[in-house]
């Protein structure tokens, strides 16, 4: 039994699991990086894209490059595409090539007025035309019921007037439209920097039609060495950097642990086979952690593990920035970075 | 001059040689078992040349080699100068008395059966008993009895045949059946006793003879060699095939690298590739690692390896012969389009209990085997690693793994083998479990996603019962089933879930009928069932090519759950004629096979066709073969969910055409030459794997859409066990590709190595100590390498972006291992042990190209290192 694909799979497993530890890891930021694209809402309504058009979709890039730290001006041009594509799946390749709306920035960020105009002129042609199109699904969408898991659920059924409003019959089984877009808007966008790095990167935006929107998460607060900063302090990692410290160089030890505003954790109902259930982005949230010097214990952390220390292997003096993103689970997205200078004598600690 | 006796006989060796062993043309072959000698043929009844008087007149002495066939009954009915005396006085004087010596039969499988051996005879001038100096005061003298035994030392085995000479007194004797031996009226005294074979060192001694007594007396003779290949029937079964290879204990147990393991030796013939470190699995012929299929009494195990690779899951002890066929085999298998590796096991010993015990760095393994009655034999063996005890504790906390359960298995067999006149009841019952549980505290870079347990079982358990019926000399009939079950657990984290217990039934019915010394017919059914439930959450699994599947994140792939039971039923029909034509010179076997599936409600109707000509008979053969070999999909590959219900067999023309060359005594040469076409291959409709339709499932996920082709030659050059030394050469010169229907030409297939060389040998420096090496090369694996990324922010990781499949090379495999063993030999056991080192140069070699977190470099994932490791054996 799945004899021809099973050592496959595990040898994959384990190489995966073993691989990517040579060098710097993900969280050693020395080279031009995208770390993580912000947008106001992680998803968009689209019965009220429809109520209310001319909605603005604001989309922010938090980058890097080891220039923000040495004081080194180094520009950065931001070429962005949006259109409709199947996401990550295929590695964000948009459905048509000339389906995409295309702008460039010396910013990062930029902004757009979404209404049903737009959003129509980028879905592909067939799709428009297809009978069963995200068009005809967005049409049905706004004849269901208000409710991901609405009542009648996995009720036996033989057509789709067997089954309630909002459900239609597949298999037997009265089940749900899909509470969001099976095909997301995305966003990408490529970075090149004046020394001549490229990177390209890209999320999703989804747009949902029934159910409540999903938020971006947010962090409550930061307990680094002794000190602890409260989330008020905090500012978004597109406004700056806040600035710590300074902190002794002879410390290579330093706990860094992040604290989440569980109210901004959401959970939420979704149908898996047939059935309602609950989720809770409490479960699915994690922090990546970066910094331009030392190293972290756990590049990831999640809501359940959430103690992290970051380690220097020399008493140097230097400055050294660090970001931290939380992510939910369900593309929401929240960054934060502060810096502070390592020093060699003991002026001060946290 | 005969009753003269002015000379003596004496059987200067004697060496069973198998009809048919070089050649392959011959007779009398039955296919529907492994045949075994269980008896040495015995000189019962000797009769004295004449010594040609002109020759005895001037003194002179001689020596003739006899190629004779000895009967079922004892007779000789053959008797062939195999090596002249230079006289041909003396070679028409020993073959007119060998044609009137009376011999005990051979016994094969226990049964009296025909054979052929080499008889020396010599002619020698000595006193005779007659002509000796009367010594009348010993004849007045009371006299004794000198009797005894003669065994081999180690395995206490009886030495038949062997001549026991009393020099002194001009008397001589030979051992019967059980080794035993007696002198009647013997003068009292010290008489000096000299045992000389060929096969084992010469001993000389002297015994007080006591009058009216019976001096007992028991020898341990120690072998030249431990000449464990004389336990393995190489040669007798029928070479049809245009390349069977097979394999002598001997060299099993000896080859630098593979540890004694059987099944692990394989890797080293002709048309085998590597595969990845870990990844298991046999690269026959540029078919992928799951083409190809290991039987064990005809019937199919679910997995050969334990931990894809480290050791075989069934203990060599068990086996009687592994015939590895890497295409072009006959019409009596199915269901893989690759190759095919055949297990024999071999009835347990019938005439005392034996076992034997051994132990190496990674487990040990004991086994036991003898005669529960005349007619019922039993053999059980055992094995257990112990890495987990052993190096379990350091292993505990390496960086970001956590074993909980570090990697360990098992497997244990037993066989009840019960012979009574023409019937043979065999029931065998074998299992395997291997198990390994880890907790990766901290993902890998990328794939925040991936972390948590893992926990892998894979295990199964048969039973086999089979019922030999040898109705006639005519016609036997073969009824075999087996019962298993197939447990897989594979959990990875919250999400990778597969967790699947399945019941295998397979039913053979073969059929053998003699028509005539030129045609035989043989046919069968073939059943296989296969049930259990279906339950997983798992990402497609990516299939040969990779293809866009590459380098995606963990977060990305699109996870598909099947909880559901299956069944699958895929009867099988198979006849093939064998033909001998032109004086047995010609074999040509043409063979049909049917199968029908079930499931994917289809059949397909495969023909086969060999032939092998002997152009000089036992030494030059060529050969060629043409068939149809198809395999159905697998259960995965037909499910609903998880594959394709629509999807139909696979298909491949096997093509390949040789010569066999006998180069002298021990060295042969056996080249192939080679050509597949594979079609129908089974690719996922989208090569991405990604679902473009807005269903939840796509109409279709896979398709027979893929082709491929696989062309080269196989050289195998090999020294037989002698005396001192054995060894072969293997090369292979291969070129394995595919295309997918829309591509635009072929590609290199995964596993495409071009050259793959293995040279190992085995040398016997003493009788206590033997050295051996291997050194094998491969060409690098083709790789897809990665030419960018992009950067995904909603799951903090990077999707890599391939390139164009296959198109790079990791760097070239080469090791070299060597072996030393020790033998101790004492009267009643034998203790063995070996030092082996492994890539004794410490060769890093590439295993696989391994990105970075953001696909932006790569590095080599390098294979294992230098590994010394010692083993122990124990046998009596």
């Amino acid at each position: 039994m799945l004899s021809r694909c099973f050592w496959v799979l595990f040898f994959c497993s384990l190489c995966t699991a073993c691989s990517g530890r040579d060098g710097d890891g993900p969280s050693k930021l020395n080279d031009l990086r995208v770390l993580g694209l912000l947008t106001d809402t992680p998803e968009f309504e689209l019965v009220s894209l429809f109520e209310m058009p001319d909605q603005t979709l604001a989309v922010s890039v938090i980058d890097f490059h080891p220039g923000d730290v040495s004081g080194e001006q180094v520009d950065r041009r931001y070429t962005w595409q949006l259109c409709f594509s199947l996401g990550a799946l295929a590695k964000f390749e948009c459905l048509a090539d000339d389906k995409v709306l295309e702008m460039t920035t010396d910013a990062p960020s930029m902004g757009l007025t979404l209404d049903t105009a737009t959003l129509l002129g980028l879905l592909p042609d067939e799709f428009l035309t297809a009978e069963q199109s995200p068009v005809s699904t967005m049409m049905d969408a706004g004849q269901t019921s208000d409710e991901v898991c609405p009542d009648g659920l996995g009720e036996t059924c033989s057509v789709d007037d067997d089954c309630q409003v909002g459900l239609s019959c597949s298999s037997g089984v009265c089940e749900p439209m899909p509470a969001t877009s099976p095909v997301p808007l995305v966003v990408r966008v490529t970075v090149e920097s004046s020394d001549e790095q490229v990177v390209t990167a890209a999320r999703t935006i989804g747009l949902r039609f029934t159910g409540e929107l999903n938020r971006n998460p947010k962090f409550a607060a930061f307990e680094i060495g002794m000190g602890r900063l409260d989330a008020t302090e905090l500012m978004p990692a597109d406004d700056g950097c806040l600035q710590l410290g300074p902190f002794d160089s002879t410390i290579l030890q330093l706990p860094i642990k992040a604290n989440f505003d569980d109210s901004s954790l959401q959970s939420y109902p979704y149908v898996d086979d047939g059935v309602c259930r609950e989720g809770d982005e409490f479960e699915s949230a994690f922090v990546s952690w970066y910094s331009t010097s030392g190293a972290f214990e756990n590049q990831v952390v999640t809501t359940e593990y959430s103690d992290n220390e970051l380690e220097f292997e020399t008493p140097t003096a230097e400055t050294v920035r660090v970001y931290a993103s939380l992510r939910d689970g369900r593309n929401g997205l929240a960054m934060t970075c502060f810096e502070f200078d390592r020093v060699e004598s003991q002026q001060g600690a946290p | 001059m005969k009753n003269a006796a002015s000379h003596v006989w004496r059987v200067c060796f004697f060496v069973p040689l198998f009809i048919g062993l070089f050649g392959g043309l011959s007779r009398a072959e039955d296919e529907n078992t492994e045949p075994k000698l269980t008896k040495k043929p015995a000189v019962v009844e000797m009769v004295e040349a004449d010594y040609p008087k002109a020759l005895f007149d001037t003194g002179t002495t001689g020596r003739v080699e006899l190629k004779i066939t000895i009967d079922e009954n004892g007779l000789v009915t053959e008797a062939e100068i195999h090596k002249g005396s230079g006289f041909a006085e003396f070679d028409s004087a020993a073959q007119e008395a060998l044609y009137q010596f009376k011999f005990s039969p051979a016994h094969i499988d226990n049964e009296p059966a025909a054979i052929q051996i080499i008889y020396g005879y010599a002619f020698t001038i000595e006193h005779s008993v007659d002509e000796r100096p009367v010594d009348l005061s010993l004849q007045s003298q009371p006299t004794g009895r000198l009797s005894g035994t003669v065994l081999r030392k180690g395995t206490r085995e009886p030495v038949v045949g062997l001549t026991i000479r009393l020099p002194k007194l001009g008397r001589e004797g030979m051992t019967d059946e059980q080794g035993l031996f007696s002198f009647d009226d013997l003068p009292v005294g010290l008489v000096i006793i000299e045992l000389n074979d060929a096969d084992h060192y010469n001993l000389e001694d002297e015994e007080r003879i006591e009058a009216g007594k019976d001096v007992n007396v028991r020898y341990y003779l120690e072998p030249t060699g431990l000449n464990e290949n004389q336990v393995t029937v190489v040669g007798r079964k029928l070479k049809k095939e245009v390349a069977k290879r097979t394999l002598t204990v001997q060299e099993i147990r000896k080859i630098p690298g593979a540890s004694g393991d059987a099944l692990k030796v394989i890797e080293n013939l002709p048309g085998v590739a590597r595969t990845a470190l870990g990844l298991g699995g046999l690269i026959v012929r540029g078919s992928n690692f799951g083409d190809s299929a290991a039987v064990v009494d005809r019937h199919l195990i679910p997995i050969p390896f334990h931990f894809g690779g480290i050791r075989s899951v069934i203990a060599s002890e068990m086996i009687d012969t592994i015939d590895f066929y890497p295409g072009n085999f006959g019409a009596e298998y199915g269901r893989f389009s690759g190759g095919l590796i055949d297990i024999r096991l071999r009835r347990p010993r019938s005439d005392r209990f034996s076992g034997r015990f051994e132990a190496d760095i990674f487990d040990s393994g004991v086994f036991l085997e003898g005669p529960l009655t005349e007619e019922l034999t039993i053999a059980v063996g055992a094995r257990r690693s112990y890495i987990d005890v052993l190096i379990g504790t350091a292993l505990q906390d390496i960086d970001d793994i956590n074993f909980q359960t570090v990697p360990r298995y098992y497997d244990y067999q037993l066989i009840l083998d019960y012979r009574s006149g023409r019937h043979q009841v065999r029931s065998f019952l074998m299992g395997s479990d291997d198990e390994m549980i880890f907790v990766l505290n901290e993902p890998p870079a990328g794939n925040a996603g991936l972390r948590g347990q893992l926990e892998n079982k894979v295990g199964f358990a048969r039973g086999y019962l089979s019922w030999t019926w040898r109705a006639s000399d005519q016609f036997t009939n073969d009824l075999s089933v087996a019962l298993g079950r197939n447990t897989l657990v594979l959990n990875f984290g919250p999400d990778i879930r597969v967790d699947n217990l399945a019941w295998q039934l397979t039913v053979r019915e073969d059929m053998t009928y003699t028509v005539s010394d030129a045609l035989k017919w043989r046919a069968g059914l073939d059943y296989d069932g296969f049930f259990g439930t279906l339950d997983l959450n798992l990402p497609l699994p990516p299939k040969e090519g990779g293809g866009g599947q590459q380098g995606r994140s963990y977060s990305s792939v699109d996870f598909i759950e099947v909880r559901r039971d299956f069944l699958l039923k895929n009867p099988a029909v198979w006849t093939e004629l064998q033909i001998s034509l032109m004086d047995k010179r010609l074999l040509v076997i043409p063979g049909f096979r049917g199968e029908y599936d079930l499931v994917i409600d289809d059949y397909i109707l495969d023909p086969r066709l060999t032939a092998r000509y002997g152009i000089v008979k036992e030494s030059t053969i060529i050969k060629a073969g043409l068939g149809l070999f198809s395999q159905r999909p697998s259960p995965d590959e037909t499910d609903a969910d998880f594959g394709d219900p629509d999807i139909n067999f696979e298909r491949a023309i096997h093509f390949s055409a040789g010569i066999e060359q006998k180069l002298s005594d021990f060295i042969e040469i056996d080249l192939v030459g080679f050509y597949k076409h594979l079609y129908d291959l089974i690719r996922p409709v989208d090569q991405t794997g990604v679902n473009t339709s807005l269903d939840s499932a796509p109409e279709r996920r896979l398709a027979n859409s893929g082709t491929g082709r696989v062309y080269g030659m196989e050289v195998l050059l090999r020294h037989s066990p002698s005396e001192r030394f054995f060894g072969w050469l293997s090369y292979t010169l291969m070129r394995s590709e595919r295309r997918r229907s829309d591509a635009p030409g072929y590609r290199p297939f995964d596993f495409d190595q071009t050259h793959v060389l293995t040279i190992l040998g085995q040398y016997k420096l003493t009788n206590a100590w033997e050295f051996g090496a291997r050194f094998q090369y491969s060409t690098g694996r083709p790789q897809t390498p990665f030419v960018g990324s992009v950067y995904n922010s909603d799951s903090d990781s990077y999707e890599g972006i391939p390139g164009e499949v296959n198109s790079v090379r990791i760097p070239s495999y080469h090791r070299l291992d060597i072996r030393l063993d020790r033998n101790w030999i004492f009267n009643t056991w034998i203790l063995s042990a070996y030092f082996e080192i492994q890539n004794v140069y410490n060769r890093s070699n590439p295993e696989r190209l391994n990105p970075n977190y953001d696909f932006s470099s790569a590095s080599y994932t390098s294979g294992l290192p230098i590994i010394p490791s010692l083993g122990i054996r124990g046998q009596f």
